[in-house]
Protein backbone atom coordinates (compact mmCIF):
# COMPACT_ATOMS: atom_id res chain seq x y z
CA UNK A 1 0.00 0.00 0.00
CA UNK A 2 2.85 2.38 0.80
CA UNK A 3 3.80 2.16 -2.84
CA UNK A 4 0.35 3.36 -3.81
CA UNK A 5 0.49 6.20 -1.29
CA UNK A 6 3.83 7.53 -2.44
CA UNK A 7 2.72 7.49 -6.05
CA UNK A 8 -0.01 10.01 -5.38
CA UNK A 9 1.67 12.37 -2.95
CA UNK A 10 2.43 14.87 -5.68
CA UNK A 11 -0.70 16.68 -6.88
CA UNK A 12 -1.09 17.20 -10.57
CA UNK A 13 -0.21 20.79 -11.41
CA UNK A 14 -2.84 22.43 -13.60
CA UNK A 15 -1.34 24.12 -16.61
CA UNK A 16 -1.83 27.89 -16.60
CA UNK A 17 -3.74 27.45 -19.86
CA UNK A 18 -6.38 25.38 -18.09
CA UNK A 19 -6.30 27.48 -14.96
CA UNK A 20 -6.88 30.74 -16.81
CA UNK A 21 -9.32 29.20 -19.25
CA UNK A 22 -11.81 32.02 -19.11
CA UNK A 23 -9.28 34.74 -19.86
CA UNK A 24 -8.83 33.62 -23.45
CA UNK A 25 -10.85 35.65 -25.91
CA UNK A 26 -12.25 33.97 -28.96
CA UNK A 27 -13.38 35.34 -32.29
CA UNK A 28 -15.84 33.15 -34.18
CA UNK A 29 -16.11 33.90 -37.89
CA UNK A 30 -19.13 32.15 -39.36
CA UNK A 31 -22.36 33.19 -41.01
CA UNK A 32 -25.41 33.12 -38.76
CA UNK A 33 -27.21 29.83 -38.53
CA UNK A 34 -27.82 26.74 -36.47
CA UNK A 35 -24.17 25.63 -36.48
CA UNK A 36 -22.88 28.98 -35.35
CA UNK A 37 -25.53 29.13 -32.64
CA UNK A 38 -24.51 25.74 -31.25
CA UNK A 39 -20.80 26.54 -31.28
CA UNK A 40 -21.47 29.93 -29.70
CA UNK A 41 -23.54 28.36 -26.92
CA UNK A 42 -20.88 25.78 -26.13
CA UNK A 43 -18.12 28.41 -26.01
CA UNK A 44 -20.19 30.59 -23.69
CA UNK A 45 -21.07 27.55 -21.57
CA UNK A 46 -17.38 26.87 -21.09
CA UNK A 47 -17.05 30.53 -20.18
CA UNK A 48 -14.76 31.99 -22.85
CA UNK A 49 -15.30 35.65 -23.77
CA UNK A 50 -16.58 35.46 -27.34
CA UNK A 51 -17.21 37.74 -30.30
CA UNK A 52 -18.77 36.68 -33.57
CA UNK A 53 -18.24 38.21 -36.99
CA UNK A 54 -19.30 37.68 -40.56
CA UNK A 55 -17.94 38.30 -43.15
CA UNK A 56 -14.31 37.87 -42.10
CA UNK A 57 -12.67 41.12 -40.92
CA UNK A 58 -9.85 42.76 -42.88
CA UNK A 59 -7.64 43.00 -39.81
CA UNK A 60 -7.43 40.99 -36.66
CA UNK A 61 -7.09 42.85 -33.44
CA UNK A 62 -4.55 41.25 -31.20
CA UNK A 63 -7.10 40.92 -28.40
CA UNK A 64 -8.12 37.50 -29.57
CA UNK A 65 -6.16 34.47 -28.59
CA UNK A 66 -8.12 32.14 -30.83
CA UNK A 67 -9.84 32.70 -34.15
CA UNK A 68 -12.41 30.09 -35.14
CA UNK A 69 -13.27 30.09 -38.79
CA UNK A 70 -16.08 28.37 -40.63
CA UNK A 71 -14.15 27.16 -43.65
CA UNK A 72 -16.86 26.05 -46.06
CA UNK A 73 -18.60 29.44 -46.28
CA UNK A 74 -15.21 31.02 -47.01
CA UNK A 75 -14.53 28.60 -49.84
CA UNK A 76 -18.06 28.63 -51.24
CA UNK A 77 -18.44 32.39 -51.24
CA UNK A 78 -14.88 33.05 -52.30
CA UNK A 79 -14.24 35.39 -49.39
CA UNK A 80 -10.79 36.77 -48.77
CA UNK A 81 -9.42 35.62 -45.51
CA UNK A 82 -6.29 37.60 -44.68
CA UNK A 83 -4.24 35.39 -42.48
CA UNK A 84 -0.50 35.90 -42.19
CA UNK A 85 0.73 32.38 -41.65
CA UNK A 86 4.34 33.48 -41.12
CA UNK A 87 3.23 35.64 -38.20
CA UNK A 88 -0.34 34.68 -37.25
CA UNK A 89 -2.13 37.02 -34.81
CA UNK A 90 -3.85 34.17 -32.94
CA UNK A 91 -4.37 30.44 -32.85
CA UNK A 92 -6.56 29.27 -35.70
CA UNK A 93 -9.28 26.63 -35.34
CA UNK A 94 -11.21 25.66 -38.43
CA UNK A 95 -14.80 24.48 -38.42
CA UNK A 96 -15.31 22.09 -41.31
CA UNK A 97 -18.14 19.96 -42.61
CA UNK A 98 -16.19 18.14 -45.32
CA UNK A 99 -12.88 16.35 -45.46
CA UNK A 100 -12.33 16.46 -49.20
CA UNK A 101 -8.96 17.41 -50.73
CA UNK A 102 -10.04 21.00 -51.35
CA UNK A 103 -10.92 21.54 -47.69
CA UNK A 104 -7.76 19.75 -46.59
CA UNK A 105 -5.69 21.92 -48.91
CA UNK A 106 -7.19 25.08 -47.37
CA UNK A 107 -6.67 23.77 -43.85
CA UNK A 108 -3.03 23.03 -44.51
CA UNK A 109 -2.35 26.29 -46.31
CA UNK A 110 -3.83 28.27 -43.41
CA UNK A 111 -1.65 26.29 -41.02
CA UNK A 112 -4.55 25.73 -38.63
CA UNK A 113 -3.79 24.37 -35.15
CA UNK A 114 -7.01 22.40 -34.77
CA UNK A 115 -10.14 21.38 -36.62
CA UNK A 116 -13.68 20.97 -35.33
CA UNK A 117 -16.03 18.86 -37.42
CA UNK A 118 -19.69 19.40 -38.18
CA UNK A 119 -22.38 18.29 -37.37
CA UNK A 120 -21.60 19.94 -34.09
CA UNK A 121 -20.75 17.90 -31.01
CA UNK A 122 -20.03 19.62 -27.66
CA UNK A 123 -17.31 17.20 -26.60
CA UNK A 124 -14.00 18.25 -28.13
CA UNK A 125 -14.56 21.99 -28.42
CA UNK A 126 -12.77 22.76 -25.17
CA UNK A 127 -9.93 20.33 -25.90
CA UNK A 128 -9.41 21.65 -29.41
CA UNK A 129 -9.39 25.26 -28.27
CA UNK A 130 -6.80 24.50 -25.59
CA UNK A 131 -4.64 22.39 -27.88
CA UNK A 132 -4.65 25.12 -30.51
CA UNK A 133 -3.73 27.74 -27.92
CA UNK A 134 -0.90 25.64 -26.56
CA UNK A 135 0.40 24.87 -30.03
CA UNK A 136 0.17 28.55 -31.01
CA UNK A 137 1.97 29.74 -27.89
CA UNK A 138 4.68 27.11 -28.23
CA UNK A 139 5.24 27.89 -31.88
CA UNK A 140 5.44 31.58 -31.16
CA UNK A 141 7.90 31.12 -28.36
CA UNK A 142 9.94 28.72 -30.50
CA UNK A 143 10.05 31.28 -33.31
CA UNK A 144 11.25 33.86 -30.83
CA UNK A 145 13.96 31.52 -29.61
CA UNK A 146 15.01 30.77 -33.17
CA UNK A 147 15.26 34.50 -33.96
CA UNK A 148 17.35 35.06 -30.85
CA UNK A 149 19.62 32.17 -31.71
CA UNK A 150 19.99 33.41 -35.27
CA UNK A 151 21.03 36.84 -34.12
CA UNK A 152 23.42 35.34 -31.58
CA UNK A 153 24.92 33.14 -34.25
CA UNK A 154 25.34 36.14 -36.55
CA UNK A 155 26.92 38.15 -33.75
CA UNK A 156 29.36 35.40 -32.95
CA UNK A 157 30.37 35.21 -36.62
CA UNK A 158 30.97 38.96 -36.68
CA UNK A 159 32.99 38.74 -33.49
CA UNK A 160 35.09 35.93 -34.90
CA UNK A 161 35.81 37.94 -38.06
CA UNK A 162 36.56 41.11 -36.12
CA UNK A 163 38.92 39.25 -33.77
CA UNK A 164 40.97 38.02 -36.71
CA UNK A 165 40.95 41.45 -38.30
CA UNK A 166 42.17 43.20 -35.11
CA UNK A 167 44.68 40.50 -34.29
CA UNK A 168 46.27 40.81 -37.74
CA UNK A 169 46.17 44.58 -37.80
CA UNK A 170 47.68 45.01 -34.34
CA UNK A 171 49.78 41.90 -34.37
CA UNK A 172 48.32 40.58 -31.11
CA UNK A 173 46.86 37.23 -30.08
CA UNK A 174 43.21 36.39 -30.83
CA UNK A 175 42.51 36.41 -27.12
CA UNK A 176 43.99 39.87 -26.70
CA UNK A 177 42.05 41.04 -29.77
CA UNK A 178 38.82 39.86 -28.22
CA UNK A 179 39.58 41.58 -24.92
CA UNK A 180 40.24 44.78 -26.80
CA UNK A 181 37.03 44.46 -28.76
CA UNK A 182 34.99 43.78 -25.66
CA UNK A 183 36.57 46.70 -23.78
CA UNK A 184 35.75 49.10 -26.57
CA UNK A 185 32.20 47.79 -26.87
CA UNK A 186 31.71 48.39 -23.16
CA UNK A 187 33.07 51.91 -23.40
CA UNK A 188 30.78 52.67 -26.30
CA UNK A 189 27.89 50.91 -24.59
CA UNK A 190 27.04 48.74 -27.51
CA UNK A 191 26.80 44.97 -27.94
CA UNK A 192 30.09 43.34 -28.89
CA UNK A 193 28.43 41.77 -31.92
CA UNK A 194 27.24 45.15 -33.19
CA UNK A 195 30.65 46.74 -32.84
CA UNK A 196 32.23 43.73 -34.53
CA UNK A 197 29.82 44.10 -37.42
CA UNK A 198 30.72 47.77 -37.79
CA UNK A 199 34.44 47.08 -37.73
CA UNK A 200 34.13 44.46 -40.45
CA UNK A 201 31.92 46.74 -42.52
CA UNK A 202 34.33 49.69 -42.25
CA UNK A 203 37.44 47.51 -42.26
CA UNK A 204 38.92 49.86 -39.68
CA UNK A 205 39.76 49.60 -36.04
CA UNK A 206 41.51 52.18 -33.94
CA UNK A 207 42.71 51.62 -30.46
CA UNK A 208 43.37 54.90 -28.71
CA UNK A 209 46.06 53.30 -26.61
CA UNK A 210 48.23 52.23 -29.53
CA UNK B 1 -54.23 2.25 -35.58
CA UNK B 2 -55.90 0.94 -32.47
CA UNK B 3 -52.80 1.89 -30.47
CA UNK B 4 -52.92 5.60 -31.23
CA UNK B 5 -53.89 6.30 -27.65
CA UNK B 6 -52.14 3.69 -25.58
CA UNK B 7 -53.44 3.38 -22.07
CA UNK B 8 -49.94 3.52 -20.66
CA UNK B 9 -46.87 5.56 -21.47
CA UNK B 10 -43.66 3.55 -21.08
CA UNK B 11 -40.74 5.31 -19.36
CA UNK B 12 -37.30 3.77 -18.87
CA UNK B 13 -35.69 3.43 -15.45
CA UNK B 14 -32.09 2.31 -15.38
CA UNK B 15 -30.53 1.80 -11.96
CA UNK B 16 -28.37 -1.09 -10.78
CA UNK B 17 -30.05 -3.44 -8.37
CA UNK B 18 -26.93 -5.59 -7.99
CA UNK B 19 -23.18 -4.96 -7.91
CA UNK B 20 -20.92 -2.37 -6.20
CA UNK B 21 -23.12 0.70 -6.68
CA UNK B 22 -26.41 -1.13 -6.07
CA UNK B 23 -26.93 0.51 -2.68
CA UNK B 24 -27.35 4.13 -3.80
CA UNK B 25 -28.93 3.07 -7.10
CA UNK B 26 -31.62 1.05 -5.33
CA UNK B 27 -32.47 4.15 -3.32
CA UNK B 28 -32.72 6.12 -6.55
CA UNK B 29 -34.87 3.43 -8.11
CA UNK B 30 -37.32 3.57 -5.20
CA UNK B 31 -37.44 7.38 -5.39
CA UNK B 32 -38.18 7.20 -9.11
CA UNK B 33 -40.95 4.65 -8.63
CA UNK B 34 -42.44 6.69 -5.79
CA UNK B 35 -42.55 9.78 -8.01
CA UNK B 36 -44.10 7.84 -10.90
CA UNK B 37 -46.68 6.38 -8.55
CA UNK B 38 -47.58 9.84 -7.23
CA UNK B 39 -47.92 11.23 -10.75
CA UNK B 40 -50.13 8.31 -11.75
CA UNK B 41 -52.36 8.83 -8.73
CA UNK B 42 -52.76 12.43 -9.82
CA UNK B 43 -53.91 11.36 -13.26
CA UNK B 44 -50.65 10.64 -15.09
CA UNK B 45 -50.28 12.60 -18.29
CA UNK B 46 -53.77 13.66 -19.38
CA UNK B 47 -55.25 10.51 -17.94
CA UNK B 48 -52.63 8.17 -19.33
CA UNK B 49 -50.63 6.30 -16.73
CA UNK B 50 -46.84 6.17 -16.75
CA UNK B 51 -45.56 2.65 -16.98
CA UNK B 52 -42.02 2.30 -15.57
CA UNK B 53 -39.84 -0.28 -17.30
CA UNK B 54 -36.94 -1.02 -14.99
CA UNK B 55 -33.70 -2.65 -16.09
CA UNK B 56 -30.70 -3.70 -14.00
CA UNK B 57 -27.27 -2.86 -15.44
CA UNK B 58 -25.61 -4.68 -12.48
CA UNK B 59 -23.19 -1.81 -11.76
CA UNK B 60 -21.32 -2.51 -15.01
CA UNK B 61 -20.88 0.72 -17.03
CA UNK B 62 -20.79 -1.18 -20.35
CA UNK B 63 -24.30 -2.50 -19.69
CA UNK B 64 -25.96 0.90 -19.57
CA UNK B 65 -25.64 1.64 -23.29
CA UNK B 66 -27.20 -1.57 -24.63
CA UNK B 67 -29.91 -1.46 -21.95
CA UNK B 68 -30.80 2.13 -22.81
CA UNK B 69 -31.02 1.05 -26.45
CA UNK B 70 -33.27 -1.87 -25.52
CA UNK B 71 -35.55 0.45 -23.56
CA UNK B 72 -35.88 2.78 -26.52
CA UNK B 73 -36.06 0.29 -29.38
CA UNK B 74 -37.96 -2.61 -27.83
CA UNK B 75 -39.96 -0.99 -25.07
CA UNK B 76 -40.53 2.26 -26.89
CA UNK B 77 -39.86 4.41 -23.82
CA UNK B 78 -40.24 8.16 -24.20
CA UNK B 79 -37.91 9.22 -21.41
CA UNK B 80 -35.13 7.58 -19.42
CA UNK B 81 -34.39 8.17 -15.75
CA UNK B 82 -31.16 6.82 -14.38
CA UNK B 83 -27.41 6.44 -14.32
CA UNK B 84 -25.13 6.79 -11.35
CA UNK B 85 -21.40 6.86 -12.12
CA UNK B 86 -20.05 9.16 -14.82
CA UNK B 87 -19.01 6.05 -16.75
CA UNK B 88 -22.61 4.85 -16.79
CA UNK B 89 -23.81 8.23 -18.07
CA UNK B 90 -21.11 8.39 -20.76
CA UNK B 91 -22.14 4.91 -21.92
CA UNK B 92 -25.72 6.07 -22.53
CA UNK B 93 -24.87 9.34 -24.34
CA UNK B 94 -24.45 7.97 -27.89
CA UNK B 95 -27.64 5.91 -27.62
CA UNK B 96 -29.91 8.68 -26.35
CA UNK B 97 -28.36 11.02 -28.91
CA UNK B 98 -28.98 8.64 -31.78
CA UNK B 99 -32.65 8.10 -30.89
CA UNK B 100 -33.16 11.64 -29.60
CA UNK B 101 -34.57 10.54 -26.25
CA UNK B 102 -34.10 12.59 -23.07
CA UNK B 103 -32.10 11.24 -20.14
CA UNK B 104 -32.59 12.59 -16.62
CA UNK B 105 -29.44 11.98 -14.61
CA UNK B 106 -29.73 12.46 -10.84
CA UNK B 107 -26.16 12.19 -9.53
CA UNK B 108 -23.65 14.85 -8.58
CA UNK B 109 -20.65 14.57 -10.86
CA UNK B 110 -17.42 16.39 -11.71
CA UNK B 111 -18.81 18.67 -14.44
CA UNK B 112 -17.28 19.42 -17.86
CA UNK B 113 -20.06 17.96 -19.86
CA UNK B 114 -22.98 19.20 -21.85
CA UNK B 115 -25.13 16.86 -23.90
CA UNK B 116 -28.26 18.36 -25.45
CA UNK B 117 -30.31 15.28 -24.49
CA UNK B 118 -29.35 15.12 -20.82
CA UNK B 119 -30.85 16.98 -17.88
CA UNK B 120 -28.42 16.95 -14.98
CA UNK B 121 -30.25 17.16 -11.66
CA UNK B 122 -27.39 16.42 -9.24
CA UNK B 123 -24.92 19.04 -8.05
CA UNK B 124 -22.04 20.43 -10.08
CA UNK B 125 -18.82 21.10 -8.10
CA UNK B 126 -19.61 24.79 -7.75
CA UNK B 127 -22.81 23.90 -5.88
CA UNK B 128 -21.31 22.19 -2.85
CA UNK B 129 -17.58 21.80 -2.89
CA UNK B 130 -16.88 25.53 -2.59
CA UNK B 131 -19.36 25.98 0.25
CA UNK B 132 -17.95 23.00 2.15
CA UNK B 133 -14.40 24.30 1.81
CA UNK B 134 -15.46 27.73 3.01
CA UNK B 135 -17.26 26.35 6.04
CA UNK B 136 -14.49 23.98 7.10
CA UNK B 137 -11.68 26.52 6.61
CA UNK B 138 -13.52 29.23 8.52
CA UNK B 139 -14.90 27.11 11.33
CA UNK B 140 -12.88 23.95 11.75
CA UNK B 141 -9.28 24.32 10.66
CA UNK B 142 -6.74 24.75 7.91
CA UNK B 143 -4.44 21.71 8.15
CA UNK B 144 -6.09 19.08 6.01
CA UNK B 145 -5.59 15.48 4.93
CA UNK B 146 -7.39 14.39 1.77
CA UNK B 147 -8.45 10.82 1.02
CA UNK B 148 -10.59 9.31 -1.70
CA UNK B 149 -11.45 6.48 -4.04
CA UNK B 150 -9.29 6.44 -7.12
CA UNK B 151 -11.34 7.51 -10.11
CA UNK B 152 -12.23 10.66 -11.96
CA UNK B 153 -14.76 12.19 -9.54
CA UNK B 154 -12.67 12.10 -6.33
CA UNK B 155 -9.56 13.17 -8.23
CA UNK B 156 -11.27 16.19 -9.75
CA UNK B 157 -13.03 17.15 -6.52
CA UNK B 158 -9.79 16.80 -4.56
CA UNK B 159 -8.08 19.00 -7.11
CA UNK B 160 -10.69 21.72 -6.55
CA UNK B 161 -10.59 21.29 -2.78
CA UNK B 162 -6.79 21.53 -2.75
CA UNK B 163 -6.94 24.74 -4.75
CA UNK B 164 -9.48 26.23 -2.36
CA UNK B 165 -7.47 25.21 0.69
CA UNK B 166 -4.18 26.47 -0.66
CA UNK B 167 -5.57 29.83 -1.77
CA UNK B 168 -6.96 30.32 1.75
CA UNK B 169 -3.60 29.84 3.49
CA UNK B 170 -4.57 26.31 4.35
CA UNK B 171 -2.23 23.37 4.15
CA UNK B 172 -2.87 19.99 2.52
CA UNK B 173 -0.70 17.66 4.59
CA UNK B 174 -1.30 14.58 2.49
CA UNK B 175 -3.49 13.16 -0.24
CA UNK B 176 -4.22 9.47 -0.61
CA UNK B 177 -6.33 7.46 -3.02
CA UNK B 178 -7.39 3.82 -2.84
CA UNK B 179 -9.05 1.69 -5.51
CA UNK B 180 -12.84 1.79 -5.43
CA UNK B 181 -12.93 -1.86 -4.29
CA UNK B 182 -10.37 -1.36 -1.50
CA UNK B 183 -10.82 -3.74 1.42
CA UNK B 184 -11.24 -2.88 5.07
CA UNK B 185 -7.55 -3.40 5.88
CA UNK B 186 -6.35 -1.05 3.15
CA UNK B 187 -8.76 1.68 4.30
CA UNK B 188 -7.66 1.11 7.92
CA UNK B 189 -4.04 1.70 6.91
CA UNK B 190 -5.00 5.02 5.34
CA UNK B 191 -6.97 6.00 8.46
CA UNK B 192 -3.92 5.16 10.57
CA UNK B 193 -1.64 7.25 8.40
CA UNK B 194 -4.08 10.17 8.44
CA UNK B 195 -4.50 9.97 12.23
CA UNK B 196 -0.75 10.03 12.75
CA UNK B 197 -0.58 13.36 10.92
CA UNK B 198 -3.05 15.07 13.29
CA UNK B 199 -4.93 17.14 10.71
CA UNK B 200 -7.54 19.67 11.80
CA UNK B 201 -9.96 17.93 9.47
CA UNK B 202 -10.02 15.23 6.80
CA UNK B 203 -11.64 15.71 3.43
CA UNK B 204 -13.01 12.33 2.41
CA UNK B 205 -13.96 11.51 -1.13
CA UNK B 206 -14.35 7.82 -0.56
CA UNK B 207 -17.21 6.24 -2.43
CA UNK B 208 -19.01 2.95 -1.76
CA UNK B 209 -17.99 0.58 1.03
CA UNK B 210 -14.75 2.49 1.75
CA UNK B 211 -16.84 5.24 3.37
CA UNK B 212 -18.05 3.14 6.27
CA UNK B 213 -14.66 1.43 6.66
CA UNK B 214 -12.95 4.80 6.89
CA UNK B 215 -15.32 6.44 9.39
CA UNK B 216 -15.29 3.31 11.56
CA UNK B 217 -11.50 3.18 11.53
CA UNK B 218 -11.25 6.90 12.35
CA UNK B 219 -13.58 6.39 15.32
CA UNK B 220 -11.52 3.47 16.58
CA UNK B 221 -8.18 5.26 16.12
CA UNK B 222 -9.22 8.65 17.53
CA UNK B 223 -11.83 7.81 20.17
CA UNK B 224 -10.32 10.30 22.66
CA UNK B 225 -9.97 13.18 20.25
CA UNK B 226 -12.12 12.77 17.15
CA UNK B 227 -10.83 14.28 13.90
CA UNK B 228 -13.67 15.91 11.93
CA UNK B 229 -14.34 14.50 8.48
CA UNK B 230 -15.88 16.55 5.67
CA UNK B 231 -17.42 14.92 2.62
CA UNK B 232 -19.60 15.38 -0.43
CA UNK B 233 -20.44 11.70 -0.68
CA UNK B 234 -21.34 10.55 2.83
CA UNK B 235 -25.12 10.51 3.04
CA UNK B 236 -27.77 9.25 5.45
CA UNK B 237 -27.41 5.79 3.87
CA UNK B 238 -23.71 5.55 4.67
CA UNK B 239 -24.26 6.86 8.21
CA UNK B 240 -26.83 4.12 8.72
CA UNK B 241 -24.39 1.51 7.36
CA UNK B 242 -21.41 2.65 9.46
CA UNK B 243 -23.40 3.19 12.65
CA UNK B 244 -24.35 6.52 14.17
CA UNK B 245 -21.34 6.50 16.53
CA UNK B 246 -18.91 6.40 13.62
CA UNK B 247 -20.75 9.13 11.76
CA UNK B 248 -21.46 11.41 14.69
CA UNK B 249 -20.13 14.97 14.42
CA UNK B 250 -18.90 14.71 10.83
CA UNK B 251 -19.82 17.10 8.01
CA UNK B 252 -21.40 16.66 4.58
CA UNK B 253 -22.35 19.20 1.94
CA UNK B 254 -25.39 18.41 -0.20
CA UNK B 255 -28.39 20.12 -1.81
CA UNK B 256 -30.66 17.96 0.34
CA UNK B 257 -30.74 16.14 3.66
CA UNK B 258 -33.61 14.09 5.01
CA UNK B 259 -33.85 16.68 7.78
CA UNK B 260 -34.70 19.56 5.42
CA UNK B 261 -37.77 21.21 6.89
CA UNK B 262 -39.79 22.08 3.81
CA UNK B 263 -43.42 20.88 4.10
CA UNK B 264 -43.02 19.01 0.80
CA UNK B 265 -40.08 17.11 2.20
CA UNK B 266 -41.73 16.23 5.47
CA UNK B 267 -44.75 14.90 3.66
CA UNK B 268 -42.84 12.86 1.10
CA UNK B 269 -40.43 11.37 3.64
CA UNK B 270 -43.43 10.23 5.64
CA UNK B 271 -44.99 8.64 2.58
CA UNK B 272 -41.70 7.02 1.56
CA UNK B 273 -41.22 5.45 4.98
CA UNK B 274 -44.81 4.26 5.02
CA UNK B 275 -44.27 2.57 1.65
CA UNK B 276 -40.75 1.19 2.02
CA UNK B 277 -40.30 0.84 5.77
CA UNK B 278 -39.61 3.09 8.75
CA UNK B 279 -35.89 2.25 8.63
CA UNK B 280 -35.50 3.68 5.14
CA UNK B 281 -33.63 6.99 4.89
CA UNK B 282 -33.72 9.57 2.14
CA UNK B 283 -30.56 11.12 0.68
CA UNK B 284 -29.38 13.68 -1.87
CA UNK B 285 -29.39 10.96 -4.56
CA UNK B 286 -32.88 9.91 -3.58
CA UNK B 287 -34.16 13.46 -3.70
CA UNK B 288 -32.71 14.25 -7.14
CA UNK B 289 -34.10 10.99 -8.50
CA UNK B 290 -37.47 11.91 -7.01
CA UNK B 291 -37.80 15.50 -8.13
CA UNK B 292 -36.44 14.94 -11.64
CA UNK B 293 -39.41 12.71 -12.53
CA UNK B 294 -41.82 15.49 -11.56
CA UNK B 295 -39.73 18.02 -13.46
CA UNK B 296 -39.68 15.83 -16.58
CA UNK B 297 -43.41 15.16 -16.57
CA UNK B 298 -44.26 18.83 -15.98
CA UNK B 299 -42.11 19.73 -18.98
CA UNK B 300 -43.73 17.03 -21.13
CA UNK B 301 -47.17 18.35 -20.22
CA UNK B 302 -46.16 21.90 -21.00
CA UNK B 303 -44.57 20.90 -24.31
CA UNK B 304 -47.46 18.55 -25.11
CA UNK B 305 -44.79 16.30 -26.55
CA UNK B 306 -42.05 13.82 -25.64
CA UNK B 307 -39.84 15.18 -28.40
CA UNK B 308 -36.50 16.10 -26.83
CA UNK B 309 -36.20 19.55 -28.43
CA UNK B 310 -39.74 20.50 -27.53
CA UNK B 311 -39.42 19.34 -23.93
CA UNK B 312 -36.11 21.16 -23.53
CA UNK B 313 -37.64 24.32 -24.94
CA UNK B 314 -40.18 24.36 -22.11
CA UNK B 315 -38.28 22.86 -19.23
CA UNK B 316 -36.46 26.03 -18.20
CA UNK B 317 -39.82 27.75 -17.66
CA UNK B 318 -40.69 25.37 -14.84
CA UNK B 319 -40.14 26.41 -11.24
CA UNK B 320 -40.49 23.11 -9.46
CA UNK B 321 -40.93 22.82 -5.72
CA UNK B 322 -38.58 19.97 -4.86
CA UNK B 323 -38.09 18.59 -1.35
CA UNK B 324 -34.85 20.65 -1.15
CA UNK B 325 -36.74 23.84 -2.15
CA UNK B 326 -37.61 25.46 -5.50
CA UNK B 327 -35.37 24.30 -8.34
CA UNK B 328 -35.20 24.88 -12.08
CA UNK B 329 -33.15 23.90 -15.11
CA UNK B 330 -30.57 26.37 -16.37
CA UNK B 331 -31.08 26.51 -20.15
CA UNK B 332 -27.44 27.58 -20.61
CA UNK B 333 -26.15 24.15 -19.66
CA UNK B 334 -29.05 21.75 -18.80
CA UNK B 335 -27.87 21.50 -15.20
CA UNK B 336 -30.09 22.60 -12.29
CA UNK B 337 -30.19 25.55 -9.96
CA UNK B 338 -29.79 23.74 -6.62
CA UNK B 339 -29.62 24.62 -2.96
CA UNK B 340 -26.40 24.24 -1.07
CA UNK B 341 -26.37 23.00 2.50
CA UNK B 342 -23.82 21.93 5.09
CA UNK B 343 -25.00 19.30 7.54
CA UNK B 344 -23.44 17.72 10.63
CA UNK B 345 -24.40 14.26 11.84
CA UNK B 346 -26.39 14.30 15.08
CA UNK B 347 -27.21 11.60 17.62
CA UNK B 348 -30.08 10.29 15.53
CA UNK B 349 -27.81 9.72 12.52
CA UNK B 350 -29.50 12.59 10.75
CA UNK B 351 -27.92 15.85 9.67
CA UNK B 352 -28.28 19.05 11.65
CA UNK B 353 -28.26 21.68 8.94
CA UNK B 354 -25.67 24.33 9.78
CA UNK B 355 -25.78 26.41 6.62
CA UNK B 356 -28.31 26.82 3.82
CA UNK B 357 -27.67 29.01 0.80
CA UNK B 358 -29.85 32.11 0.45
CA UNK B 359 -31.13 30.84 -2.84
CA UNK B 360 -30.68 27.98 -5.30
CA UNK B 361 -27.22 28.32 -6.87
CA UNK B 362 -26.63 28.62 -10.59
CA UNK B 363 -24.75 25.60 -11.93
CA UNK B 364 -21.38 26.28 -13.56
CA UNK B 365 -20.25 22.86 -14.83
CA UNK B 366 -17.26 24.27 -16.73
CA UNK B 367 -15.73 26.21 -13.84
CA UNK B 368 -12.03 25.28 -13.80
CA UNK B 369 -10.33 27.55 -11.40
CA UNK B 370 -11.62 28.06 -7.90
CA UNK B 371 -10.18 30.62 -5.57
CA UNK B 372 -10.99 32.46 -2.38
CA UNK B 373 -12.98 34.93 -4.45
CA UNK B 374 -15.38 32.07 -5.05
CA UNK B 375 -15.41 31.50 -1.32
CA UNK B 376 -16.60 35.04 -0.80
CA UNK B 377 -18.93 35.44 -3.72
CA UNK B 378 -20.30 31.94 -4.18
CA UNK B 379 -23.81 33.18 -4.09
CA UNK B 380 -26.50 32.29 -6.51
CA UNK B 381 -28.46 33.98 -9.17
CA UNK B 382 -31.97 34.09 -7.84
CA UNK B 383 -34.70 31.87 -9.11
Amino acid sequence: MSKRLSAVQQPLELSTLVKNLRQHEILLIMPEGENRKKIEQQIRRIGFPLKTEWPPPEDFSSNYQVVMLGLTPIIENDYDFHWDISNPPAALVLVVDYENPLVLQYSLSLNAQAIIGLPFHPLGVLSNLLLSLQEFKQTRSMLKTIRNLESKLNASQHIENAKHFISEKQNISLEAAYKLLRKQAMEQRMPVGELAKEIIAKRSFSDEKT
Amino acid sequence: MSNTYPAEIPVGVIFSQTGVTANPEQTMLRATLLAIDRINRQGGINGQQLHPICVDPQSVPENYGPLAQKLIVEDNVKLIFGGYTSASRKAMLPVIGRYDVLLFYPTQYEGFEYAPNVVYTGAAPNQGCVQLARYMLQNVGKRVCMVGSDYIWPREINRIMRELIETSDGDVISEMFLPLEANKEAVYEVAKHVSSQHPEFVFSNFVGKSIEYFYQAMLELNADKPIPIASLTTTETEIQAMGIKAGFGHYTAAPYFQSVETPINQEIVKEYKATYGQDEVTTMCWEAAYFQVHLAIKAVKLAESFHADKVMEKIADIRHSAPQGPVRVDPDNNHCFLWSRIGRVNEQGQFDILVTSDTALKPDPYLVSYSTSHLETASGESL
